[in-house]
């Protein structure tokens, strides 16, 4: 005899021990043809991604771009008998293996900092050999700092789960507000030794006002479950 | 009628060819998440061999030469490119159509599976519609029965002989013989989509409904309609509780239900050759009875299936996809263009898709050993989920899957079909 669900009144396969429909358990347990509830299929798994040997890649890269700075400042003192033209060059491939060196690293911080180092360190060799630290000092490191420091902060953020995620991306938008007024501030001293707050505004406002309907929707858990459950959006 | 086919004197099958017009859109939308497959399978009366299956599928891809190929990416366009080995069959699993695209060891664009007396296919769209998809898989079967229990091989409407050549029209693309001169190209608005909890992106909740072919035929003929006007009624009239329940705008429910081309062109491709048609009912009009929406649903069919109309339809989308500017596109913006243009526009115009094979017929020496034939579609973008259902030895097989946990659009649909007095006998793939 085949179980029948109560609810629904629809018949239900031996194997089911409750209607898939409503949920409503079998009533009789003892209809349930065990041998064919167990004898189900494999769960497969999501496929895992392409395998790929990042760190070596890495240091492949690093060696590489080593290799031709090398090269680069051997023609260079050939050439010339000094260290001129091969400058950018070098800041070019610090530059690049600033990027190529992320996956090299385990520490999340050092994984942050190494690109900003060598995007530092490339800034630092082209204002060698242009013979203009100022502009350096005064405006490339304290940008690379800063966006150093938000990078930081984004990434530990984001590793904090137990914050819901809208507070996460308002705690970002904020700092974003904050990091594009310093980035002003600090481009006006450089050029002109005043602060005229302008341009940063035009970014400034439409970021407040996401940043001030995320904070409203993140009270709203019912909103929340509507807007996901509406665009089938992953559950946090 | 048919457009000339021009000479072609090269080596059959061809090392690579284009994709058809109705599959540009798939290798764009496929990833880890979005298979854009669909499963058929067989259950047998007996478990399945699976070294003689293996043989079998050996045997039965020389036949089926349009199985044999991979995707390949080119500057312009993505083509197939064809692989000379045949794949391994693979046990079965609880949580079907898992992305080809996410699996880096498969090359081929269609799996066999099998699990105790089924004998599973799962395909992706790239290389075939439905019917070319349950004649590789009844093939397969009929090479299968002859090899294991020694019946007798006959060809039938979905069997082919596999000990003749393949037929090079078998692998053609039929949208350019058959296209008119004048397209058109429909715009609707936005239609309803249910809501739901979603699961993981690898898992798909599968419901069956097993109803018999009789009661339903009678319940659609006291409605003077066909199964699938009378199906996709029901849907309709289910959709619109839903929608009615969520107290929200009310949007129009529509069905998209494909049409199989090879019915209104002579065509015997086994690649894609179908194309579909949303019939449904505007919901800001007030509450529909059922009685309504089969009426409006079977004149919107009607216009749907006329074979001009049709043909006009397909006309409008090859001369879209012809356009100088899009042909001039590299693969990486064509594939984002598309992709954009599938995540707005899609699934957008219909609340579910019905998709029904027909009532099958196998040859005489094969059905005492095919118990049921199931067909099951893969996990829809933009809505929740979609139906699809065959008829074989008196059953119909109306299967449901869906992305997300909710099953509140089955249990009203089902449930209308049991106050009809229309008995359902239900199974699911019992996800945990």
């Amino acid at each position: 005899m085949m179980p029948y669900c109560v609810h629904c009144g629809v018949k239900l396969n031996q194997a089911e021990k409750r209607c898939p429909l409503c949920g409503t358990p079998v009533f009789d347990p003892n209809s349930i043809d065990q041998a064919a509830s167990d004898n189900e299929p494999i769960h497969i798994d999501m496929y895992p991604r392409r395998d790929i040997n990042w760190r070596f890649l890495s240091k492949v890269t690093v060696a590489i771009l080593a290799a031709i700075s090398c090269m680069t400042i051997l023609c260079d003192l050939l050439t010339t008998g000094m260290i001129s033209w091969s400058c950018f060059s070098l800041a070019g491939c610090v530059l690049l293996a600033g990027i190529a060196a992320i996956p090299a690293f385990k520490n999340v911080v050092l994984k942050i900092l190494i690109p900003f180092m060598g995007a530092a360190f490339a800034l630092f060799l082209v204002a060698i050999a242009t013979q203009g630290l100022k502009w350096f000092l005064y405006l490339a490191l304290p940008g690379i700092s800063i966006a150093a420091i938000y990078t930081i902060v984004s990434v530990w953020l984001a590793s904090k789960k137990k914050l819901r995620l809208l507070y996460r991306v308002v705690i970002l938008l904020v700092l974003l507000i904050v990091f594009l007024i310093v980035i002003e501030i600090i481009t006006d001293l450089y050029a002109e030794n005043e602060i005229h707050i302008f341009w940063s505004l035009y970014a400034v406002i439409p970021l407040s006002f996401i940043a001030v309907v995320f904070t409203i929707t993140a009270h709203n858990n019912r909103m929340i479950d509507y807007i996901r459950k509406n665009m089938f959006l992953s559950p946090q | 009628m048919r457009s000339k086919i021009p000479e072609d004197n090269s080596s059959f099958p061809p090392e690579w060819i284009k994709l058809d017009h109705s599959a540009y859109i798939y290798p764009a939308i496929m990833n880890r998440r979005l298979s854009a497959m669909f499963r058929l399978s067989v259950t047998l009366n007996e478990t399945v061999d699976p070294n003689v299956l293996q043989d079998a599928l050996n045997e039965t891809m020389r036949r089926f030469p349009s199985f044999g190929y991979k995707l390949r990416k080119g500057l312009f366009w993505d083509y197939l490119a064809q692989i000379t080995e045949t794949p391994n069959v693979q046990p079965d699993a609880i949580n079907p159509m898992i992305s080809i695209a996410s699996d880096r060891k498969q090359r081929f664009l269609f799996r066999v599976r099998f699990h105790g007396p089924t004998i599973a296919l799962e395909t992706s769209h790239v290389l075939t519609d439905g019917t070319g998809a349950l004649t590789f898989l009844l093939t397969l079967v009929s090479v299968y029965l002859h090899k294991q229990y020694g019946i007798p091989q006959k060809t039938g409407s979905h069997v082919l002989n596999v000990s003749e050549k393949p037929a090079k029209e078998e692998l053609e693309d039929s949208f350019p013989l058959y296209r008119g001169t004048i397209g058109k190209l429909n715009r609707e608005s936005r239609a309803y989509h249910g809501s739901g909890t979603l699961i993981a992106s690898h898992l798909l909740n599968v419901i069956t409904g097993i109803i018999p072919e009789e009661a339903i035929r009678s319940a659609a003929a006291e409605h003077h309609c066909s199964v699938t006007v009378f199906l996709a009624s029901v849907m309709i009239a289910a959709l619109q509780e839903q929608q009615e329940a969520e107290h929200r705008r009310k949007k129009p429910v529509r069905v998209s239900i494909p049409i199989n081309l090879r019915t209104r062109f002579p065509s015997v491709t086994l690649r894609n050759f179908s194309y579909w048609m949303n019939p449904g009912i505007n919901a800001q009009f007030g509450h529909y009875e059922l009685e309504e929406i089969i009426r409006s649903v079977q004149a919107q069919s009607q216009l749907g299936l006329d074979q001009k109309e049709l043909q006009a339809r397909f006309t409008g989308t090859m001369i879209a996809a012809n356009h100088p500017l899009f042909r001039l596109m590299p693969l990486v913006i064509k594939h984002w263009v598309l992709n954009l243009g599938d995540a707005l526009m899609g699934d957008a115009s219909c609340s579910q898709s019905l998709s029904n094979l027909g009532s099958i017929d196998v040859p005489d020496s094969m059905k005492p050993y095919v118990d049921d034939i199931q067909f099951l579609l893969g996990r829809s973008r933009g809505k929740a989920g979609s139906g699809s259902c065959v008829s074989y030895n008196g059953k119909l097989m109306l299967t449901f899957t869906r992305k997300i946990h909710e099953p509140v659009f089955e249990r009203l649909f089902f449930s209308m079909l049991v106050e009809m007095g229309i008995p359902v006998e239900i199974e699911s793939n019992r996800l945990r």
